[in-house]
């Protein structure tokens, strides 16, 4: 369990960062820029990956302890709440009859319902990881190179969106609700 | 520009993370509240203005 439990919260990590370059990869290819919301949610994104990659790191040279562990696993869960309720805000937002939806559908759904169905699943895998925290045996277990890698991963894909976020406000506090255009370049 | 600063707060938290600071938490703490203060915000505010 010493082994698996770095190796899990790592796969949490990259789950979410696939995610959030998915969100991203739309947003290029389709050329539709995200809604207040939908920044929201992927904000909410970034923090709950924040709380496993305290797991990861706590473990990178050294044992991992239940305390780092319970940590983690609390942020991601305090996290994956917010963001559930921006999603289902969203989702609350259109679900009249008729209501076409913001945005294209993916796969059938629109992003802030899949949003919500991830940080649903995200709640509950850290609730498994909590309870498997009983496993836990505090052995070394040198996990540096991953840290690494992941640790670098969530900060390009943070740094992506910043830059994004940055494009779209322009010098303006907030955004508009259906933006348009890149209002830094206007 | 509050999208970026709560970006920038993740990143912060992100790099105490890694640098083990003890700041690590608070910096999270204070961007999840801001966060659900500003949403709580955008949600009632459509509420109190169709009263």
């Amino acid at each position: 369990m010493s082994r698996l439990y770095p190796l899990a919260a790592a796969a949490n990590v990259w789950a979410l960062v696939l995610i959030l370059a998915g969100g991203f990869a739309v947003q290029l290819i389709t050329g539709e820029l995200p809604c207040p919301l939908c920044v929201m949610q992927r904000i909410a994104l970034m923090l709950c990956a924040l709380g496993p990659l305290h797991i990861l790191l706590s473990a990178r040279d050294g044992a991992l302890t239940a305390r780092a562990a319970a940590v983690g696993n609390g942020m991601a869960i305090v996290a994956a709440l917010l963001g559930a309720a921006a999603s289902g805000r969203q989702v609350f937002l259109h679900i009249l009859p008729g209501d076409p939806g913001f945005g294209a559908p993916v796969l059938g759904l629109h992003l802030y319902t899949w949003g919500l169905i991830a940080f649903a699943c995200q709640i509950a895998a850290s609730g498994v990881m909590l309870i498997a925290t009983s496993w836990l045996e505090e052995k070394p277990a040198m996990w540096g190179g991953l840290a690494r890698w992941t640790a670098i991963a969530l900060a390009a894909i943070v740094i992506a969106n910043l830059l994004s976020v940055i494009a779209e406000a322009g010098l303006h506090w907030g955004l508009p609700e259906s933006p348009e255009d890149y209002l830094m370049f206007k | 520009m509050v999208y970026a600063i709560f970006m920038l707060l993740t990143l912060m938290t992100l790099a105490a993370n890694w640098l083990r600071y003890p700041l690590q938490l608070p910096l999270f703490i204070v961007t999840v509240v801001w966060m659900a203060l500003y949403l709580a915000l955008d949600m009632t505010t459509p509420l109190t203005l169709s009263f």
